[in-house]
């Protein structure tokens, strides 16, 4: 094997990962290989330094914290589950008598003639007719025609 | 009693069973997601929210498997949607006008020993070295060097090959040494 494919499987063979005979080869490599002996020193003293113990202190509480989060997210479950109720129950036969309500009021609005009623739409989009938009026509055409039809009308 | 053995009482409606894992589990959760989060607050209710997560799905949970592999994958996986939703939120908190601007105090140096001084200052390099290392390389790293694991059980856990589990370790402590080149 060559240095760089000894190199590539270095932290395994610190790790004790490797089989038996693929350990035994790299062994009697480093034991002639100064390069890939310093490489492995070099490894050795990351491993050393990274291995630092984590101080975090003991919960005696935390089986209870647990069961207490399991409760609270019980209870949220429950309640989303009475809004589901809810919804289901109540929520959509209001919303139909609402949108009745209203319906039947703006009803009652059109027949007084308190909203715009299809002639008065009539007239203004008469309104229209005198804008310049219009002026520009060629006369003799089809809208030239149809303009001096209306003003006849009016 | 062994684990699948708890697990089966569970899933027959033991509720102890249940306390009993958690016991049995709850330093090795614990620090583990402290290796990934940093903080010991985080990392206590990241514990509390993954046995909440392992309660919910152990119904569901085949005897087939293996109760501690299942465990570990549910941490990792908590714990880097933690981290993602942590950049997520210092990004949005780059838009937000009352942000969070509290800086932690520097630590009084006149009154804390050399020895200790340079110990603090080592795990934070430590710390910050694994953070920078990304996700997959960072999760094999804290798993076999911090949580005990072999090759086998990360490649059963990230359910990836030995070959991937040995090249991303291989990997991981190349750029750890490059990061950490000042202090070693």
């Amino acid at each position: 094997m060559k240095c760089k494919s000894i190199q590539k499987r270095l932290s395994a063979y610190i790790d004790g990962e490797l089989g038996e005979d693929l350990a035994g080869e790299i062994s009697r490599h480093l034991e002639t290989c100064p390069y890939c002996g310093k490489e492995l020193a070099r490894l050795r003293q990351l491993y050393g330094f990274i291995d630092i113990d984590v101080s975090m202190t003991d919960d005696p509480h935390f089986v209870t914290r647990v069961r207490a989060g399991l409760q609270k997210r019980d209870q949220a479950h429950l309640n989303v589950g009475k809004l589901e109720w809810w919804i289901g129950r109540l929520l959509i036969p209001a919303t139909l008598v609402v949108g009745l309500f209203i319906g039947t009021i703006i009803g009652k609005q059109v027949s007084r003639g308190l909203l715009p009623s299809s002639s008065a739409n009539f007239e203004m989009s008469r309104d229209y007719i005198d804008r310049d938009v219009f002026s520009a026509v060629p006369s003799g055409s089809l809208v030239d025609n149809f303009l001096a039809l209306n003003k006849k009308d009016e | 009693m062994r684990d699948d053995e708890l697990v089966l009482q569970f899933q027959q409606g033991d509720e102890h069973a249940f306390d009993l894992l958690v016991k049995r589990y709850e330093k090795t959760v614990g620090r583990g997601c402290f290796r990934f989060l940093n903080n010991v607050e985080d990392a206590r209710d990241a514990a509390q929210d993954i046995f909440i997560k392992i309660y919910y799905g152990l119904h569901q949970f085949k005897p087939n498997a293996k109760f501690s592999t299942w465990l570990y994958r549910i941490m990792v996986n908590h714990c880097l949607n933690e981290i993602r939703a942590r950049k997520r939120r210092s990004w949005l908190s780059k838009f937000t006008k009352d942000r969070d601007d509290f800086v932690e105090p520097p630590l009084p140096e006149d009154e804390t020993p050399v020895g200790e001084m340079e110990m603090l200052e080592r795990k934070a390099a430590v710390e910050a070295a694994i953070s920078a290392l990304d996700e997959k390389l960072r999760t094999a790293v804290i798993l076999h060097k911090y949580q005990g694991l072999s090759y086998k059980e990360i490649a059963d856990v990230q359910k990836i090959s030995l070959s991937a589990v040995e090249s991303r370790i291989h990997r991981a402590k190349k750029k750890l040494a490059i990061l950490l080149k000042d202090y070693i």
